[in-house]
């Protein structure tokens, strides 16, 4: 049970970070990362 | 002098040392004090152009009288400038421009040049090393270690020291070439760099100097201040290595992207233009990564040369830990080596949009996927050597069944990374693939799925490094569940983020596809930057499996170290010729025209040969440099650590 909580939350924080720094860096060019989700 | 230095007290003693210390450090310094003065003030002497004009212009101008000086338009800041240099010669195929013997001029001076710098790019980087080296052995509490990063230090210092005479050697040879086989163009270029000129002669000076202070002074200072005396001696002689390379990157960065001159190229007077073109700095961040790289690959040879030559377990020990750490520190500045050559691209295409193209999508394009096969084996070849290196830990085996997932990736990342987009093609071969690109391969080019192959294998190496690092100790920090979960999923799921932005660019249009390779690199440095400490962390008052039994790898392994270092002396020479090659039939870009009869872009087959030959030249001269290093050497005073034998890696079975 404390390993199946410990990988789901070290999957959303690692999914967190990595999706927003794509959206940064990505806005920070000034290009659109959700461009084909428009 | 000695018997006052000795009845001094201990607070004397230090005062002295800093005083020392610091008017060393001054005079060593005053070439640098020299050069800034120098830019400041516009270069001093006028470059480009006789001495007396400048003095008669400025004589003129203070006296009021109303002699006009001709403005010309700096070519790329696009600022106006006196125009007081002579234009670049306007050259003929002919003995006076060109004089020749019955050979190649181009052949020739490409050889004495890239010699010069290989062996620049060695005694620039190994010092680097030593310093860091020397200072982890000054700071490590364990007097065992310390000592042994001492004598590895010294070892490294010692075979870069005769390299260093032969740096000198091939240098003079260099010069020499230019002016007997391109007197006009090296004329040119040595008025526009007068003022520097000098400056660089100068350091290289201060330079020798303070190497030789450094390398014989060793025995003298070892101990208490004098000491630090001489770390700090080994800071300023890596200053003065790295001001040394900058000024040296500044001219290929003019031939390439010139400034600080006219359309017609004569000087305007600022030097700071001339020294700080469009492509400096990306060239001095890839130059310095790629010295380092390269350094570390020639002393892990050097130290596996030494393993496979050694008779004892002492001497095996020593050396397996020397190449070990030598490929550390050269792998350390490989990872980052790819970004710095993307930065240097997207700078090129920022300055010529058409250069890039030359380069990555036109005629040197095929030498470009050649690069890639480089890098691809260079990491594989990195990650080989570690996985054999775990094989020397107590504990390391517990890796080994999942060696063949790293390998699927390595690969997969690498098949990718190689596979071209746009190529050069006969028109037969066009119509036999049915258009420029091929149908299915031709979808792998894309820069995102190629960006995304690197990173792959970037993550992958960092990865192996983790591994290697807790190959005999288990973490036993309260968290160390938590911590071993999240780092598999943090790994996991930037592999995946990686591979999501790689097949993303396929839906988007370009313009927005470009801006991908940022969050892409950014991800991989997450995995370096956050990761490695993490694992760090967690490592601290970890319960060892076992010793690292230094010597006690395969000597496969070694071999290995041999390979990565010839990658890398390959992969130098053949960039070094891209790089040079992109000016395609110009001296300096768009100012000083190349019109020898070699003013033309070699086949691809030829370039490689003369790659090759470079190549085997260099290795064969410093296996004369390490044969001279063993002539004389005193035994290595290093405890052997070698202990229990522990079983040799077997192939994973059950998966």
């Amino acid at each position: 049970m404390q390993t199946i909580l410990y990988v789901i939350v070290s999957l959303v924080i690692c999914f967190v970070y990595f999706q927003t720094l794509d959206y940064i860096l990505m806005d920070a060019q000034g290009l659109d990362y959700f461009y084909m989700f428009r | 002098m000695g018997r006052l230095f000795i009845q001094m007290t201990r607070g004397k003693k230090k005062l002295f040392a800093a005083m020392a210390l610091m008017v060393m450090g001054g005079l060593l310094l005053l070439p640098i004090f020299l050069s800034v003065t120098a830019v400041a003030s516009g270069g001093g002497a006028p470059a480009g152009g006789p001495p007396a004009d400048v003095v008669a212009a400025q004589k003129e101008g203070a006296e009021g009288e109303e002699k006009k000086v001709e403005m010309g338009r700096d070519v790329y800041y696009k600022t106006e400038g006196p125009a007081i240099g002579m234009p670049a010669p306007i050259t003929a195929d002919n003995e006076t421009f060109y004089p020749r013997y019955n050979f190649e001029s181009r052949v020739l001076l490409w050889v004495a040049n890239q010699q010069h710098l290989y062996y620049g790019s060695f005694v620039l980087a190994v010092p680097i090393f030593c310093m860091c080296i020397e200072f982890a052995g000054m700071v490590s509490k364990d007097k065992a270690m310390a000592k042994k990063y001492d004598q590895l230090a010294y070892d490294f210092i010692k075979i870069s020291l005769t390299a260093y005479s032969l740096t000198a050697i091939l240098g003079g040879i260099l010069i020499f070439t230019f002016l007997t086989l391109y007197p006009a163009f090296f004329g040119y270029l040595s008025g526009i760099f007068r003022p520097v000129m000098h400056i660089y002669a100068l350091m290289f000076v201060a330079e020798s100097g303070t190497l030789y202070i450094y390398y014989y002074g060793w025995d003298k200072m070892r101990e208490g201040v004098m000491k630090w005396v001489h770390l700090s001696m080994s800071v300023i002689l890596n200053v003065i290595g790295t001001v040394l390379m900058f000024l040296a990157n500044s001219w290929i960065g003019f031939m390439m992207s010139p400034a600080g001159v006219d359309e017609q190229g004569r000087y305007l007077g600022n030097i700071w233009h001339v020294l700080h073109t469009a492509l400096w700095n990306p060239l001095n961040v890839h130059r310095i990564l790629g010295n380092m790289a390269f350094g570390g690959g020639v002393v892990a040879a050097y130290a596996a040369y030494r393993f496979l030559s050694s008779k004892t377990d002492e001497e095996r020990a020593h050396y397996d830990w020397m190449g070990y750490i030598a490929m550390s520190l050269g792998v350390a500045f490989l990872i980052p080596l790819p970004f710095a050559g993307y930065w240097l691209m997207r700078e090129v295409y920022a300055y010529r949009q058409q250069m890039g193209i030359t380069l990555m999508g036109g005629l040197l394009a095929w030498l470009f996927i050649i690069q890639a096969t480089m890098i691809g084996i260079l990491f594989l070849t990195t990650n080989y050597y570690l996985w054999q290196a775990l094989g020397r830990m107590t504990g390391g085996e517990r890796f080994q069944k999942y060696i063949k997932y790293l390998v699927f990736i390595l690969v997969c990342g690498l098949l990718v990374f190689i596979t071209p987009h746009t190529i050069v093609m006969t028109p037969a071969e066009l119509k036999a693939m049915g258009g420029q690109q091929h149908p299915v391969l031709g979808n792998y080019g894309v820069m995102s799925a190629k960006n995304g192959g690197i990173n792959a294998i970037i993550m992958t190496t960092i990865l192996s490094f983790i591994w290697y690092q807790r190959g005999n100790r288990v973490p036993t920090v309260s968290w160390a569940k938590f911590g071993n979960i999240f780092m598999g999923c943090f790994f996991v799921i930037g592999q995946l983020n990686n591979i999501w932005l790689a097949c993303y660019g396929y839906f988007i249009p370009a313009n927005v596809r470009i801006g991908l390779s940022v969050p892409q690199v950014a991800g991989t440095l997450s995995c370096l930057l956050l990761m490695t400490p993490l694992n760090l962390a967690m490592l601290k008052g970890a319960r060892p499996l076992g010793p690292i039994q230094w010597g006690k790898i395969a000597p496969r392994s070694q071999y290995a170290l041999i390979m990565l270092a010839t990658a890398f002396t390959w992969m130098m020479g053949l960039m070094g010729y891209i790089r040079s090659s992109v000016r395609l039939f110009w001296h300096v870009n768009e100012v000083m025209r190349d019109n020898s009869p070699w003013a033309y872009t070699h086949t691809i087959g030829f370039a490689a040969n003369v790659i090759s030959f470079n190549v085997l030249f260099f290795w064969i001269s410093i296996m004369f440099v390490f044969w001279l290093g063993t002539l004389g050497a005193k035994k290595v005073p290093v405890p052997s650590t070698a202990g229990q034998p522990v079983p040799s890696p077997q192939p994973a079975t059950g998966h």
